[in-house]
């Protein structure tokens, strides 16, 4: 019986694999093109989840978009030291007050199946983007567009209803290509899934939830890449991709605190970098309620907490502290803008100044509060939410906790999945406080996050900020072209959000990613790390998958 | 007989129905909408996520939804997914080979080992034999899982690098020859196997051993050995044949359970399986494809039942079953 069984496995074993063999041979012949470049090597990288479209329009996963930015150009990119270059454009020029850019476009340009690429292409592009039936959540961008026009097949003329500064970099957007969608349902369309582009790497093969495999493309216009081939490997947990890498069978991955922090004998074969991310972590507050509509118990809050205190036991010291909205390598944060220094004793008087003293002697501070005309006594006592599944937010809660009871303020820690915590707390406003992150892009215009008129249900000003001052600056900024004073207007607001402490701004967290020995190319920038991923190659005699 | 499972297959019916609407409603009253995984970022504006609602038709009233729903599935569509827009059945049916394959290779190995250990212990039963597996079962049957997990990716993949650490295939399975591919995928599934396998074996050799002890107990094993029968052929022949049986109902009961699969797993091996599929699935609520898992698996359990208890008539034959009419005349 148990032969029987045996044989029974066997015959499972032999069908099941020869069925995950069957789309063998379509591999295989990519595979022989790739001998013609021996000398290139393959690049592993890591991903937590598999991607979702590897369609720019569609994709809001971080998954997709490290694929879809191989693969797709925009017209305009971001060099090292975060200037806006062009990419597809040649050149471009901004007319009539900013509300007009006429984008020249580059010439040799093909897409991975040979076709050129032409001015109908970015139209499509710009048609699809603002087309309702399109399922993305970024048409609100090019919504502002007035009109679109393609005098000749290498110029794009955009006019705008009104000026609107960040326009330039909204055409980073990846273009796709007109010939393989038109007519049909780009929701639906099997290139999602096998896209066309004009960038370094063209699509080669994905199986769902295992790895998703890009081919150099030699005939791109920016020149054949340095390698010949990714891998992008879905390992769904942080902790096994570490022991992948330190089996040597990943060439990239992004790394823990604590990881990073490991022994050296872990990354014999790794080298490691740090550099700021475009990102903060912040405590916000509903300044609708009591007490933190007033701005001296938030500011004494402020006062109370000690981020070095987080950013060493929680980020194990990789990580700066946050004093506003703009992280320290954008050119909009304000380097003179004091933080609000570390003193218990401080935030204490300050909150006996708004009326918070402990009456009782219940270790938690009390406040005399009228309702409907009814005096009654009040601890200082607040909820503060963050979403499960981040370690680091709960620890830094639990920090936060017990430096605030030093003052004499109870804080209850509540931690909720997700979808709840942005469907029934977030988007609703119903919450006290609390600890979130905000992954921004390389322009400074924040509109959707504090201007006053984003605070309805919904919307991401949902701790209904509201400055005039801040307000005036947001909309100014947005108009304005002129580098300096644009520079002028956002350290500006820099100051005022951080002197409201309508959140307060906990760190900057930094990227932590690894790149093993063998490549040459490298090098931290201002814009991060994979700025000139298209010229990193193996080192001479180093190479290590040549297939 | 065939009326009765005829019987059987339609009052199914409904249970199904029952469990698709209970299904529905427990997910589309779960907080939370599949634009709430959009990315969170001021790239994203409020009313995007509301053009994307209106897309998901989910701006409409549950009933009509579900009614909506439950049209498509009469003709087999079970809808697209909210997260790539592909068909829900389709993301199933490329994740269901790698699933059946661990799955019914563990299954194997829970019963082959559990069965044999079980036994083992029974004939050697108070011997050191029997506390030293006892003892390991135990230890088996308490262990995390997910730690033994790790444990073994350490020792295996790292210190003695003779086994892959996660995945299911090497990145030159395309490059490799037919039988290379067979050794590469068998390499990857001893530790996944080894390890989803362990506390099942664990369990099972306790149900083994005592159905052992007792056949071995009985009269008909006295009697046989009285009539001059070997013992070994005892052991084979009469005693365990008996002791089988509610082996074999345990059996049944895990059958559906080969196309679930588990999520902690298959996190920890980067398996490409269907516990992975119905976690993300549901954390993202993306209710087409949580629908078409549910739909699928309540069907294979429902029929899963069905023969289970029509394989007991003929494996045991004092078991029969009524086809409703004599039911009437005995009573």
């Amino acid at each position: 019986m148990r032969r029987a069984a045996c044989r029974a496995a066997i015959l499972f074993f032999a069908i099941v694999s020869y069925e995950a063999c069957a789309p063998r041979r379509n591999e295989n012949t990519v595979g022989g093109a790739a001998k013609d470049h021996q000398s290139r090597d393959t690049f592993v990288r890591a991903m937590l989840g598999d991607a979702s479209y590897l369609n720019p329009l569609l994709a809001s996963d971080s998954a997709s978009g490290d694929v879809n930015s191989l693969v797709f150009n925009g017209l305009v990119k971001y060099d090292r030291d975060l200037n806006i270059v062009g990419e597809l454009a040649e050149s471009w020029r901004i007319s009539d007050g900013g509300r007009t850019i006429k984008f020249r476009l580059k010439k040799n340009v093909l897409w991975h199946d040979g076709k050129p690429f032409t001015s109908a292409d970015v139209k499509f592009t710009y048609e699809k983007l603002i087309d309702p039936k399109t399922k993305t959540p970024y048409a609100s961008d090019y919504l502002l567009v007035e009109s679109l026009s393609t005098p000749d097949p290498s110029s794009v003329v955009v006019r705008y209803k009104k000026p609107f500064a960040p326009a330039l970099e909204s055409w980073g957007m990846g273009i796709i290509p007109k010939h393989v969608f038109e007519g049909k349902d780009i929701n639906t369309h099997p290139a999602n899934r096998s896209p066309i582009g004009t960038g370094p790497f063209k699509f080669s093969g994905w199986k769902s939830d295992e790895r998703i495999t890009l081919e150099a493309f030699d005939d791109c216009f920016e020149g054949a890449p340095g390698i010949g081939r990714i891998v992008f490997r879905v390992v769904p947990d942080q902790s096994v991709q570490f022991l992948e890498l330190r089996n040597d069978s990943l060439d990239f991955m992004s790394l823990t605190p604590d990881q990073h922090n490991a022994y050296d004998v872990f990354f014999r074969r790794h080298d490691k970098f740090r550099y700021a991310a475009f990102q903060y972590a912040y405590l916000g507050f509903n300044l609708k309620r009591r007490p933190f509509d007033d701005p001296r118990v938030r500011r004494a809050i402020a006062h109370a907490i000690d981020k070095s205190q987080i950013i060493d036991g929680v980020l194990l010291g990789i990580g700066r502290a946050a004093t506003g909205p703009f992280p320290p390598q954008s050119w909009a944060h304000n380097p003179d803008v004091k933080d609000f220094e570390y003193d218990p004793a401080k935030a204490r008087a300050m909150l006996e100044s708004a009326g918070w003293r402990d009456s009782d002697k219940d270790g938690v501070l009390d406040n005399i509060v009228v309702e409907n005309g009814v005096r009654r006594k009040q601890n200082f006592e607040f909820t503060v939410m963050t979403n499960q599944g981040n370690k680091i937010r709960a620890m830094a809660a639990e920090i936060i906790q017990s430096e605030l009871a030093a003052v004499g303020i109870k804080m209850n820690i509540r931690i909720v999945e997700w979808s709840t915590f942005i469907h029934q707390f977030i988007n609703k406003k119903n919450f006290d406080a609390v600890i979130l992150a905000w992954n921004l892009g390389r322009d400074p215009d924040q509109y959707s996050i504090w201007h006053s008129a984003e605070s309805q249900e919904g919307k991401y000003n949902f701790v209904s900020y509201n400055n005039p001052e801040a307000d005036a600056l947001i909309e100014r900024g947005r108009g304005t072209f002129d580098a300096v004073e644009r520079r002028r207007i956002y350290r500006r607001m820099h100051k005022i959000i951080h002197d409201d402490a309508a959140y307060i701004f906990l760190y900057y967290p930094d990227s932590l990613p690894v790149v093993h020995k063998r490549f040459v190319g490298p090098e931290v920038a201002p814009a991060g790390l994979g700025w000139n991923f298209r010229q990193w190659r193996a080192a001479p005699g180093k190479i290590k998958y040549a297939s | 007989m065939k009326k009765y499972i005829f019987r059987r297959i339609i009052h199914s019916i409904p249970v199904l129905f029952g469990i698709t609407l209970l299904t529905f409603f427990v997910m589309q009253t779960a907080p939370g909408k599949p634009t709430d995984t959009v990315e969170f970022s001021a790239r994203v504006s409020a009313e995007s996520k509301q053009r994307l609602i209106k897309l998901y038709e989910l701006d409409k009233p549950i009933h009509v939804r579900y009614l909506k729903w439950l049209f498509r599935l009469a003709r087999l569509d079970f809808g697209n997914s909210f997260r790539d827009d592909r068909p829900a059945i389709k993301k199933i049916a490329e994740r269901l080979p790698a699933t059946l394959l661990l799955n019914i290779l563990s299954l194997g190995v829970i019963f082959a080992g559990g069965i044999t250990l079980g036994a083992l212990c029974a004939v050697r039963h108070k011997t050191f034999i029997d506390n030293f597996v006892t003892t390991l079962v135990f230890v088996g049957y308490s262990l995390p899982a997910f730690w033994l997990a790790l444990m073994g990716i350490i020792l295996f993949g790292i210190n003695l690098g003779i086994l892959p650490i996660s995945g299911l295939r090497s990145l030159n399975y395309d490059f490799l020859p037919w039988w290379g591919k067979i050794a590469d995928v068998a390499r990857h599934l001893v530790l996944p196997v080894a390890i989803t396998s362990f506390t099942g074996v664990a369990g099972l050799t306790r149900y083994a051993k005592s159905g052992m002890l007792d056949a071995l107990k009985s009269d008909y094993a006295r009697f046989a050995r009285a009539k001059g029968v070997t013992e070994t052929r005892v052991i084979f022949a009469h005693a365990l044949r008996n002791a089988l049986l509610p082996v074999i109902t345990i059996m049944g009961l895990s059958i559906p359970g080969i196309i679930g699969g588990g999520f902690i797993f298959e996190t920890i091996f980067a398996y490409p399986g269907m516990g992975r599929l119905g976690y993300e699935a549901i954390m993202s609520r993306d209710y087409p494809v949580v629908m078409a898992i549910s739909v699928i698996v309540a069907a294979l359990t429902l029929s899963g039942n069905i023969i289970a208890d029509a394989a007991y008539a003929f494996a045991d034959p004092r078991i029969r079953y009524s086809d409703g009419k004599n039911r009437r005349r005995d009573s």
